[in-house]
């Protein structure tokens, strides 16, 4: 529990006087919340406390003196909760988009170990946390005892996961891509909107295969947008690449596909958060030839947190989504071709 | 440079020596302990701590820097080349470390970081290949303060930017010599408590006890290497919990010794010794210790294998005058950087080819080796995960391991080798999940797990791994997982991977598909029925035999031939399908008559592949029941039509009529109808083939006539009464002929071969010539061959009526067998010319003249054996002047025989003169047309024959018939025979039938006589005349006429006077032993008819011609064989007459030799 509650960080007093106090704070029923791991800027994983939107946050906050028997002085203790975003190329500027104050204690002095109780009722967390590439939201309780020269900060990190119910319009991806004369298939996802423990179904038909093809893969990229107008920044990261396909198919083949979403580092798609970011997701389908080259198409999915249920049956094969369209549909897309493999 | 310290490492493995010496051989000054730690040699901070300077000691630094012969020759060799080299690396066993320098100070050299970032790379690719883990720092901070060893050296002295030193593997379990009788036990915890106390032992005592195997659960055993002092204490121990127990391993020292005297013998050779440039012909074995000698070997085997890329150069010699060989490894060109290695046994790391197709037949060995080599490590490290419990990373071992599958560079051979291994490996993870799960340790959803994989093969196999657990241990998911893995498999395209992989798909599941009928109340619907194991197995197959297809059109078509071998040995893969196919007990007639059957035909007739549905329609043949063939003849046959144009259909057929017929053969030896009534088999198989052959008119025709020989084989074996089938067959053949309008049929070609196997078959089924006959397209059949064909069948055919004995009764029969014998009989238009041998025409012309003896009517009926016979003659007639010789005589003797037996029943035929002279006439014609084919002796002969036959046939007209075939016999000798020696042997035989012709009047009879006599006087060489005239004075004694009525003559005057006559050509003699000769034969003649009662002929005769012999001629003779010859002969008449004239016979009428001078 040490590392949830952070350090306490020591007044230091001038010349060696002074009262120092340690803080700590007590969220109510801690011993039984949830807690969910937050990537940290370093890459590292640690453990937080997990809040939902309209959650209340409360618990106590204790100041424990150092030396006992002399006074604390303060020009008031309060507690804030923060949410907020940092865009890490402009580190000064961070942009809170939540945040609540409550007052613990007016300007007096500390006697004696004291212990406060804090409540922030149904607080709305409308964002999840997220640490990025370029931008990291986070949320915080953080409490200040302020005083003349140096205030006395404690601030302890929380998770927030928003959740979102089944969504209503959840249409299956279907498409035809091709390269004149030389390659032609359909491609077919079975939903465009995936819950973060969700199974990709899909099927590739291929209707004419006129190069050859080593392998086919699936690769799921992250792409972060931050800032707006001429300063947008694009950071792709590809999370995950998934081989499944072997060799070169024949005309008529179909290959199943089948990525289970859970095991993979993925959060929810954000839009435009706040106005600072976005965070969107692609399944890539690539396909590779013998030469190297590599033909790819993106297709946007959705990625949504589902509430936890009970666990799934096995997945197993999908049932065939498509049958060829016999070439009637509306328009076939060109692949995108990279002429030389890119490393 | 393989081994710095030749001679220590010959010492690991000398008789006396010490597998774990360290230092070098050599001796030092006051001390009778030998070596230097060369390691401590090296000339860069030497002798500040970390060695020792005492002999003894095991890192004794030798006194002085560079002290020992290797280490400086290790110092000049580098210095050499110190300017172009790059990195250092010194292999050291053991403890798996990447060490850099510095081992003198625990500061770190100013390049530490690239130093570290290189060595990680390294490090990362060795896992990557091996799965072993090499911690990286600096000596002196990851394990102890050394100075003097060669990497410091080797960056502080000579300057070399990248210094390592490398620690293999292991991470020594036996890193020092144990003290003795370390025991290893193997404890059994029976109940919750006693596990608990075992395992308390193994997390707080492990300093004392080493467990090999740790406790894993109640009832699993674990393994614990316990020290002597603690025995005692460990089996009290064991006791008081009631624990199982043994010594697995009584003294772990031995063990370990033992296995060092195991140490695999230091070459492997390789199967081909032939060595090539670009493979060596064996490599050193990588999982041990090989000896000094083994190493230099290998070392000169690259060299020559490799001469481009290795060169071998001696740097010197050790203390103990070992050679310290170096070897460059280098593609040309100077000025590159270089790498120099050196260590115990240090080879450099095989890199993976880049390039995608697959690599030439000398590599594939050298490929397979590494790739297994790969499979073993990985192998060794899930099991062991697998024993600690750590499942994941077993997974991902056994992952590594079937990433080894991914390759391209493997002929299908090596990846088969390859796939075995790894199948063998997969069976231990299948063992241990199953285990996991029937103690009911759920692994929590591990068939979503594998699913991770990366890479598509590995996961896979992982999937079907898992999905096979989770079968058997949960009944109820198989029919879904079932259908699951074989669809999630589609993603394997490549061909041979993917075969690979379904056909571990189909090995892992033959025990599990869900082989219950539809009815069956244990067939649920998450279980599965049959109709769910058919199409899984259906599924997989059109799916591999896609595949397999598809390989034919991979690479370049130079290649075909070597694809098309390929894929034969890979067959067997796809073939599988079916045999699984056919093992599912559910399955009944109606199931595979509706979906068995029908599905593989469709995949097999849609995969238009010559090889593939050859194999495969073959396969369906043997591989399933002839019951249900039976019954889906109609649907088997009908795809047969629509295969590819190169697929040989008719051997597919070919198999199956075979199949049926040998079934319908067994059915008869059981009694029971050969095929059910129900199935028309023959009718379906001739309309099936009929079609065949009209929706493949490029079909080879002698393939379409194989096709009809294994009918006549199917109406042999199952209809064996209905002879109308064979014809049946043999129509639709000719008309395959006429459709393509081949007039004659060459015998040489396969098309005349398979016609020629066609006709030869009813030929020997039946053994009947007569049979045959009720075949009226085998005539028509075979006058498509051409001459030799028909020639060939006409001898085939005749030789069986011989063996059979098969006689021909009627003249109708005659007319037709003679028909089919016509090659034989006259010439032929097509008839070739070219110089038959004379000795095979003969041999083929008696044959057929036996054949005539086999035209024999029924006894009773001789009209119809006459007109056989003249039937025959009219064919035989036509055989030319070469073949009448032969055929016409046998003929002829008939007609005497029939002659004969229509004598025998004169008195049931009024008409039988008739009959017998008509037959004469008959044989005279015949005789005549010998005559006309200008032939002298033979008509001769049968024309006395035909006299002789005539005479002793009484009938109206034989006198006269007899007289004119002598008289014709004596035209004969007149007109055609010219040559002595034959006019005497005719005039011989003719004499002689004269004798014995009994039916001439003295009117008739006078004349011949005596024209016999004037021929034989007329003879041109004298004794010739003079025997001739002794023959025919026979004529006059021992002849009859009519009127004597078969008295003989006995007109001894005449007999005289020829006698005489003789005497006189015989005295004309002027060879006097000729001569000579001549009398004595006369003497016996003379007393031969003197003895006869010869009134005419007096002992003075006898006397005078005796005394001519004894005075005149025998002293003319010189003594030779001849006058020996002729002595002995007079000596023997003389003997004999002697007799006679000494025992005077007591009959009366007997002559007296009383007078006979015989001195």
């Amino acid at each position: 529990m040490g590392d949830l509650l952070g350090e306490g960080s020591y007044g230091k007093s001038f010349f060696g006087f002074g009262q120092s106090a340690e803080i700590d704070i007590i969220l109510d029923g801690a011993a039984t919340r949830r807690t969910a791991e937050v990537k940290t800027e370093d890459g590292k994983k640690e453990r937080l406390f997990l809040f939902f939107d309209g959650e209340s946050l409360s618990g106590k906050v204790n100041i424990t003196l150092k030396r006992p028997g002399y006074k604390l002085e303060h020009q008031g203790i309060k507690i804030e909760f923060l949410g907020q975003i940092e865009l890490y190329y402009d580190r000064g500027n961070q942009h809170e988009f939540t945040s609540l104050v409550k007052e613990l204690a007016r300007p007096g002095e500390l006697h004696h170990n004291t212990s406060y109780d804090f409540d922030f009722n149904q607080v709305e967390k409308p964002y999840e946390v997220y640490t990025g590439t370029n931008v990291k939201l986070r949320y915080f309780l953080r409490v200040t005892v302020v005083r003349r020269l140096t205030d006395l900060v404690k601030e302890i990190d929380l998770a927030v996961h928003t959740l979102s119910s089944y969504p209503e319009m959840n249409s299956s991806i279907k498409m035809e891509v091709g390269i004149e004369d030389s390659l032609h298939i359909e491609f077919e996802y079975n939903k465009s909107k995936y819950h973060l423990k969700d199974v990709i179904v899909g099927k590739i038909y291929f209707l004419l295969v006129r190069i050859k093809i080593r392998h086919m893969e699936i690769a799921i990229i992250r792409r972060e947008t931050t800032g707006s107008g001429p300063n947008v920044f694009n950071e792709n990261e590809t999370i995950a690449k998934y081989e499944i396909m072997d060799g070169s198919p024949v005309r008529g083949e179909s290959i199943p596909i089948r990525v289970f979403l859970a095991g993979y580092d993925l959060t929810p798609t954000m839009r435009d958060i706040n106005k600072k970011f976005s965070v969107r997701y692609y399944l890539n389908l690539v396909l590779v030839d013998e030469e190297e080259r590599r033909y790819f198409k993106q297709q946007e999915i959705t990625l949504w947190r589902k509430g936890d249920r009970i666990r799934k049956s096995l997945q197993m094969a999908p049932v065939p989504v498509t049958t060829p369209t016999n070439g009637e549909s509306d328009q076939v897309q060109a692949f995108e071709k990279i002429p030389t493999p890119f490393e | 440079m393989p081994v710095v310290n030749p001679d220590g490492y010959r010492y690991t493995f000398a008789a006396d020596g010490n597998r774990l010496w360290r230092k070098n051989r050599k001796p030092n000054l006051d001390s009778a302990c030998i070596g230097t730690d060369m390691n401590r040699n090296f000339d860069f901070h030497w002798d500040e701590g970390g060695s020792s300077d005492l002999p003894c000691a095991e890192t004794y630094n030798g006194g002085a820097a560079f002290s020992e012969i290797e280490s400086q020759i290790i110092r000049d060799t580098i210095l050499g080349i110190a300017n172009q080299t790059m990195v250092y690396l010194t292999v050291h066993s053991y403890g798996q470390y990447w060490l850099t320098p510095w081992g003198y100070t625990a500061d770190l050299p100013a390049n530490y970081d690239q130093l570290y970032d290189l060595a990680v790379r390294a490090v990362d690719k060795l896992t990557a290949v091996y799965g072993t883990q090499y911690t990286i720092g600096s000596s002196t901070n990851v394990l102890y303060i050394n100075t003097g060893p060669s990497d410091d050296w080797a960056m502080g002295g000579a300057g070399i930017p990248y210094a390592y030193t490398i620690e293999l593997r292991d991470t020594g379990k036996f890193g020092f010599e144990l003290p003795a009788e370390y025991q290893v036990y193997q404890v059994k915890a029976k109940d919750r408590v006693s596990f608990d106390a075992l395992v308390k032992l193994y997390n707080e005592r492990s300093d004392i006890y080493d467990f090999w195997k740790e406790p894993r659960n109640v009832d699993f055993t674990a393994d614990v290497m316990v020290p002597p002092a603690f025995k005692k204490t460990f089996i009290d121990l064991l006791e008081v919990f009631s624990m199982e127990y043994h010594i697995k391993i009584d003294d772990v020292q031995q063990e370990i010794e033992q296995s060092r005297r195991d140490i695999a013998p230091p070459l492997v050779p390789k199967k081909a010794l032939q060595r090539t440039q670009g493979s060596p012909r064996y490599s050193l074995d990588w999982t041990s210790y090989s000896d000094l000698p083994a190493i230099y070997e290998f070392v000169n085997e690259m060299a020559a294998a490799y001469p481009n890329l290795v060169t071998v150069t001696s740097t010197g010699q050790s203390y103990q005058g070992n050679d310290m060989p170096i070897l460059k490894i280098s593609t040309g060109g100077s000025g590159k950087n270089a790498i120099f290695a050196e260590g115990v046994q240090f080879f450099p790391m095989p890199t993976m080819s880049k390039s995608g197709s697959m690599s030439p037949l000398e590599d594939q060995d050298k490929l397979l080796d590494e790739a297994l080599s790969v499979v073993k490590v990985q192998a060794l490290q899930m099991k062991r995960c697998l024993d600690k419990r750590k499942l994941m990373d077993a997974l991902k071992h056994a992952s590594t391991m079937l990433g080894e599958l991914r390759t391209s560079l493997l002929s299908p051979k090596s990846y088969y080798e390859l796939y075995m291994a790894i199948c063998d490996e997969l069976q231990h993870l299948e063992m241990y999940l199953l285990d996991e799960f029937q103690n009911g340790r759920k692994v929590a959803d591990l068939y979503e797990l594998v699913q991770y994989a990366g890479n598509i093969i590995p996961r896979l196999y992982l999937l079907v791994t898992v999905g096979v657990v989770y079968i058997k241990t949960n009944e109820q998911s198989r029919r879904d997982i079932l259908r699951d893995l074989v669809e999630m498999c589609r993603g394997v395209q490549h061909p041979l991977r993917g075969l690979f992989l379904r056909n571990y798909l189909l090995q892992c599941t033959r025990n599990l598909l869900p082989d219950l009928a539809e009815n069956d109340p244990l067939a649920t619907e998450s279980y599965g029925n049959v109709r769910d194991a058919v199409d899984f197995i259906q599924l997989n197959f059109s799916e591999m035999n896609k595949l397999w297809v598809r390989m034919a059109y991979q690479g370049h078509s130079r290649d075909k031939e070597r694809r098309e071998r390929e894929r034969q040995e890979l067959r067997l893969l796809v073939g599988t399908n079916l045999v699984r196919l056919a093992q599912l007990d559910s399955v009944d007639v109606e199931l595979y008559k509706k979906v068995v059957l029908p599905g593989i035909l469709e995949q097999v007739v849609s995969c238009r592949d010559a090889l593939a549905q050859e194999y495969l329609m073959e396969c369906i043949i043997q591989v399933f029941p002839d019951e249900v063939h039976l019954d889906t003849l109609h649907t088997y046959l009908k795809a047969c039509a629509e295969l590819h144009t190169d697929v040989k259909v008719h051997v597919i057929l070919v198999a199956l009529v075979e199949r049926l017929a040998a079934y319908g053969q067994r059915q008869q030896a059981l009694g029971q109808p050969p095929i059910p009534p129900h199935i028309p088999l023959f009718d379906i198989f001739s309309d099936q083939i009929g079609n065949i052959a009209q929706a493949r008119p490029e079909m080879p025709s002698e393939n379409l006539v194989s096709l009809q020989v294994s009918l006549i084989s199917l109406a042999f074996r199952c209809y064996p009464e209905q002879i109308n089938l064979v014809d049946k067959v043999l129509e639709s053949t000719l008309i395959a002929l006429d459709k393509i309008a081949v007039e004659k049929v060459d015998f040489d070609s396969a098309l005349g071969k398979e016609l020629n196997r066609l006709l030869r078959m009813p030929v020997s089924h039946y053994n009947s010539l007569v049979t045959l006959l009720q075949l009226p397209h085998f005539g028509q059949v075979l006058q498509r061959l051409d001459f030799n064909g028909r020639k060939s069948i006409a001898l085939h055919l005749v030789n069986n009526a011989l063996d059979n004995e098969t006689y021909i009764t009627t003249q109708e029969h005659v007319d037709a067998v003679l028909n089919m014998l016509a090659p034989l009989i006259c010439d032929q238009p097509d008839q070739v010319l070219t110089g038959q041998d004379a000795e095979d025409f003969a041999e083929e012309q008696n044959l057929m003249a036996r054949m005539i003896h086999l035209l024999a009517a029924e006894e009773t009926d001789l009209d119809q054996q006459y007109r056989m016979l003249t039937s025959a003659r009219k064919q035989f007639g036509a055989g030319g002047a070469r073949r009448i010789p032969f055929t016409l005589p046998p003929l002829i003797y008939e007609a005497f025989k029939l002659a004969r037996k229509y004598f025998h029943v004169r008195q049931e035929d009024e008409l039988w003169e008739k009959k017998c002279e008509k037959i004469f006439t008959f044989c005279h014609q015949c005789i005549a047309a010998l005559v006309k084919a200008e032939l002298a002796e033979l008509p001769l002969r049968l024309f006395l024959q035909g006299a002789l036959a005539a005479s002793q046939i009484i009938f109206g007209t034989h006198e006269t018939l007899a007289y004119e075939f002598i008289s014709q016999a004596f035209t004969l000798y007149e007109e055609e025979i010219s040559d002595s020696k034959a006019q005497f042997a005719a005039l011989t035989l003719m004499a002689a039938s004269l004798e014995k012709l009994d039916c001439f009047s003295e009117e008739n009879s006078a004349p011949v006589r005596s024209k016999c006599a004037l021929l034989a006087s007329a003879l041109l060489r004298k004794p010739d005349q003079c025997r001739a005239l002794i023959l025919v004075s026979n004529l006059f004694w021992s002849s009859t006429t009519k009127e004597l009525e078969g008295k003989p003559m006995r007109d001894g005057k005449k007999v005289l006077e020829c006698l005489r006559k003789a005497g006189k050509v015989a005295t004309e003699c002027l060879d006097p032993g000729v001569q000579a000769q001549l009398i004595v034969e006369l003497v016996n003649v003379y007393v031969h008819f003197f003895h006869q009662g010869n009134q005419h002929i007096t002992v003075t005769h006898i006397n005078e011609l005796i005394s001519k012999v004894r005075q005149d001629l025998l002293p003319q003779l010189e003594n030779s064989d001849e006058k020996e010859l002729i002595e002995r002969h007079l000596g023997a008449t003389c003997e004999m007459l002697r007799h006679r004239r000494d025992n005077p016979s007591t009959t009366s009428d007997a002559p007296s030799y009383q007078g006979i001078v015989l001195d």
